[in-house]
Parts: structure tokens; C-alpha cells; sequence
């Protein structure tokens, strides 16, 4: 797949209220991965989206002609409205590591922690 | 013969027992017979954390052939058109009674035993809920009532502003418009769909690093007005709009801010970010004072403002 703008995923950290939220475009190989994790998880029927206030509130990701809502362990389609269920929240946390490694590591400290399992065992 | 009882736990079951004694049963209903001031078949008091009143169902499906009370009525949860005082008196000697009454056990009662310490703590909560009584809110249910309202503003007694109809689905409906407008956007009232910022339009923009009172420049510059400064009727509607600060965003160094707007039902509404427009607070309690709400990292409150139908925002 060749690194065009069409093949990278563009990463909107849906975080602040006011201030624009920090976006970010992942590589193609990125793009790559998480539309496999994406693909990978089931596609539910409905899944309740939870509602948020101030704080973080999710990833938003355009990834070709989808806008995907990444909130937890749902992963919504805005543009066709279908819901995947994402039990371990493996989307939401691979994003958040992503943001962490390559993005902008400040913000880590308002994202759900990539590695809960890790981090509770080192703790 | 009836069953009492005490809203007022949260986890735990709420007191509870039986009056099988028919002297005590006409007793009540002579009592509500008499002050229907003190009941109201359709509760619509207070329903937070604590003491939430006291409810009453009869068993029987001929009581009525006795008296017109209903079958289940609630005594003092505040209800708007109840009296609260006079309810307290009607419900104490009922709470007083409950160990008496209590004998006949419950699933309830393993938990909650119908006993002396359960009257004490009642009845104390009962006299902080009379001497306290709460703000009952009664909001106008959407669809019902005016759009929007004039209204005088308490603090300042020169000034009226515009209070409308909380109508979230303008903001939520359609996804493209809810992640397009901001909290700038659901303050001011305008669906501009560009994440508005304070002092784009007018040529004063925030920079990625601002303060508070930097955000109060940008959007005083966009034509908001400080609070007792009066709006003519010219300026109709004048928005109602709160500003909070965050310094630092939950420990990322980045500033943030966000803006409430009054309603019509004496709550608050405010859209965080791309998020969906909303009443309720971190706590998902709804806001009646935007200086005391759980507003999460947006710690320093910046005051009130007012925003006529001059402002531009983009």
C-alpha cells in the first residue's frame, strides 16, 4: 500500500472543551494495524454508547470513508451508524499507547492507560 | 392495613414495615383525610442522595370504600403544593411506631431492622430535611412552554436577559454537528459548525498557550458583555453564559476553558467539546450553579457573561 493521504488515519484525541482537540496522521503501517484491530472486533447491533461530560471522551479516527467514535468498549461508525464491541478495549488503548509513543506524551496523562495490566503488576 | 416506607438510603433497602393494627390504620387515613395538604399521590420532590420522604401503601383494594385516599401516597419529599412541615409532623409519630409495628419480617429487615437505632437516624434526617428543605426543580418538559423568556436577572436588578428552552437534540442529532460545535458555540447559541474560539472573529485569538483572563479578552472582544453591565433590548436574546478555566488539563500542561449557558427549568446546559449538549455535571447531577458543579479540571470559575444577538463568533 503506498503512503498516501488517503491511507493514513487521522487521530482527533476528543479531549478538550473549548481549545481545538489534538489531532495527529498515522503512517500507512500504523493505519495499517489499527484497521486490522478494527476489522478484528464483532459487529454488534447496538451497543449503548456511554455519555461523557467534561474530560476525555474518546478517539475519533477518519480512516478512509469511516469516522469511527472509539469510546470504551464500543467503536461506532458515525457515517453508517454500525457499532463494533470492543471488550478488552483494545482500540482505545492502542491508541492511547500510539498517542504516548509517537504523538504527544504529555497527553498520556489524561488517556486511559495503555497498559493497565503492566503497570498494576510492576506497582 | 399498610406498609410504610422511608426513602431515604441509597445501597442498603430503605426502612420498611407493616401496620397490620386497624385502630392505627384508620388513624392515618382519618390523619390524610384530613390534611391532604401533607400527601400527593404523584411525587415529584426532591429525589436525591438522603432523606426522601415517607410512603404509604394500603393493602386492601376496598380502603377506599372508607375514604378517598389512594391507594400509595407519599409524605414529605418535598413535593411543590405539599406542605413540608405539616407532613413531618403527620410522618413522625409513624417512624416513631416502627419498631412496634415492625414485627412482621421482611427481606427488607435483614439489612435495614426495623429497630431504635433506624427511628433515630431517620427522624434526624427527617429535622435537617425540614430546617433544610431542598430546591425541588421543576423543569418545563421540552415540547411544552415558551421557547424562550425574559427574565430579570436577581443580581442585578437593572438588567433582564434571555433564558430558552434546553433542547439538546439541535446539538446531538446529527454527528457532524455535534463534533463542529463546541462549548464557545452552545454559549453564544450559534450552530457555526467551526469549533468557534473566542476573539477569531473580532481579531483577538487565543494562542495554544492563554489564561483565563486571556480568554476573557478574546470573547469580550467578540462582544460579550460582563455580567450587570446591562444589554439594551436591542441586543435580544442575551444569552446567560458561565466561563471556567482549566490551567492545567488534568496534569498535560495544555489550558483549557468552558462556557455554561442558562435555561429556562433553573438549570444550566453546556456542550464539552465535540461531546454531546447536556444539563448534568461530572457527577451527572444536574447543574443548577455552574460555580459549585463537578466541573472536573476546569477549577477556577471566571464569571458570568452576557451575550447579545451582536456577538460573532467563528
Amino acid at each position: 500500500m503506498n503512503d498516501t493521504v488517503d491511507d493514513r488515519a487521522v487521530v482527533e484525541v476528543d479531549l478538550f472543551s473549548g481549545r481545538p482537540n489534538p489531532r495527529f496522521v498515522l503512517d500507512a503501517e500504523a493505519t495499517r494495524v489499527l484497521a486490522s484491530l478494527v476489522q478484528a472486533l464483532p459487529v454488534g447491533r447496538e451497543h449503548e454508547i456511554p455519555d461523557v461530560g467534561l474530560g476525555f471522551r474518546g478517539f475519533r479516527v477518519t480512516l478512509g470513508p469511516s469516522v469511527l467514535l472509539v469510546r470504551g468498549p464500543v467503536v461506532l461508525d458515525e457515517t453508517s451508524s454500525a457499532t463494533r464491541h470492543d471488550k478488552d478495549r483494545q482500540v482505545e488503548r492502542w491508541l492511547s499507547r500510539w498517542v504516548r509513543d509517537h504523538g504527544d506524551p504529555r497527553l498520556a496523562r489524561a488517556l486511559p492507560d495503555p497498559d493497565p495490566d503492566i503497570n498494576h503488576r510492576t506497582s | 392495613m399498610f406498609r410504610a416506607t422511608i426513602h431515604m438510603f441509597s445501597g442498603r433497602p430503605d426502612p420498611t414495615w407493616i401496620v397490620v393494627d386497624p385502630a392505627a390504620t384508620d388513624s392515618v387515613l382519618a390523619t390524610l383525610g384530613e390534611q391532604p395538604e401533607t400527601w400527593t399521590a404523584r411525587p415529584a420532590g426532591f429525589t436525591g442522595l438522603g432523606f426522601r420522604g415517607v410512603e404509604i401503601e394500603f393493602f386492601g383494594d376496598d380502603h377506599r370504600a372508607d375514604s378517598r385516599i389512594p391507594d400509595r401516597v407519599m409524605l414529605a419529599d418535598a413535593s411543590p403544593d405539599t406542605d413540608l412541615r405539616a407532613a413531618a409532623e403527620v410522618v413522625r409519630p409513624l417512624i416513631e411506631a416502627m419498631p412496634e409495628h415492625g414485627r412482621i419480617p421482611l427481606p427488607e429487615h435483614v439489612l435495614t431492622p426495623p429497630d431504635t437505632r433506624a427511628v433515630t437516624t431517620a427522624l434526624r434526617w427527617l429535622d435537617i430535611f425540614v430546617e433544610h428543605p431542598p430546591v425541588v426543580l421543576t423543569p418545563e418538559p421540552i415540547g411544552r412552554g415558551p421557547l424562550r423568556r425574559t427574565v430579570p436577572d436577581r443580581l442585578c436588578s437593572d438588567c433582564q436577559y434571555e433564558i430558552s428552552r434546553f433542547n439538546p437534540n439541535f446539538w446531538n442529532a446529527d454527528a457532524n454537528v455535534r463534533r463542529s460545535n463546541n462549548c464557545y458555540n452552545y454559549g453564544r447559541n450559534w450552530r457555526t459548525n467551526t469549533f468557534a474560539q473566542p476573539g477569531r472573529a473580532s481579531g483577538q485569538p487565543l494562542g495554544s498557550v492563554f489564561t483565563g483572563a486571556d480568554v476573557v479578552v478574546s470573547a469580550m472582544s467578540d462582544g460579550l458583555r460582563k455580567r450587570c453591565d446591562c444589554l439594551p433590548a436591542e441586543e435580544f436574546p442575551r444569552r446567560m453564559v458561565a466561563l471556567v478555566y482549566a490551567p492545567d488539563f488534568e496534569g498535560t500542561g495544555y489550558p483549557d476553558y468552558h462556557w455554561y449557558r442558562e435555561q429556562i427549568g433553573g438549570f444550566w446546559g453546556h456542550k464539552p467539546g465535540g461531546g454531546t449538549a447536556r444539563n448534568l455535571d461530572n457527577s451527572n447531577t444536574v447543574i443548577t450553579n455552574p460555580e459549585a458543579c463537578d466541573r472536573g479540571t476546569y477549577t477556577e470559575f471566571h464569571g458570568y457573561f452576557c451575550a447579545g444577538r451582536s456577538v460573532v463568533i467563528v
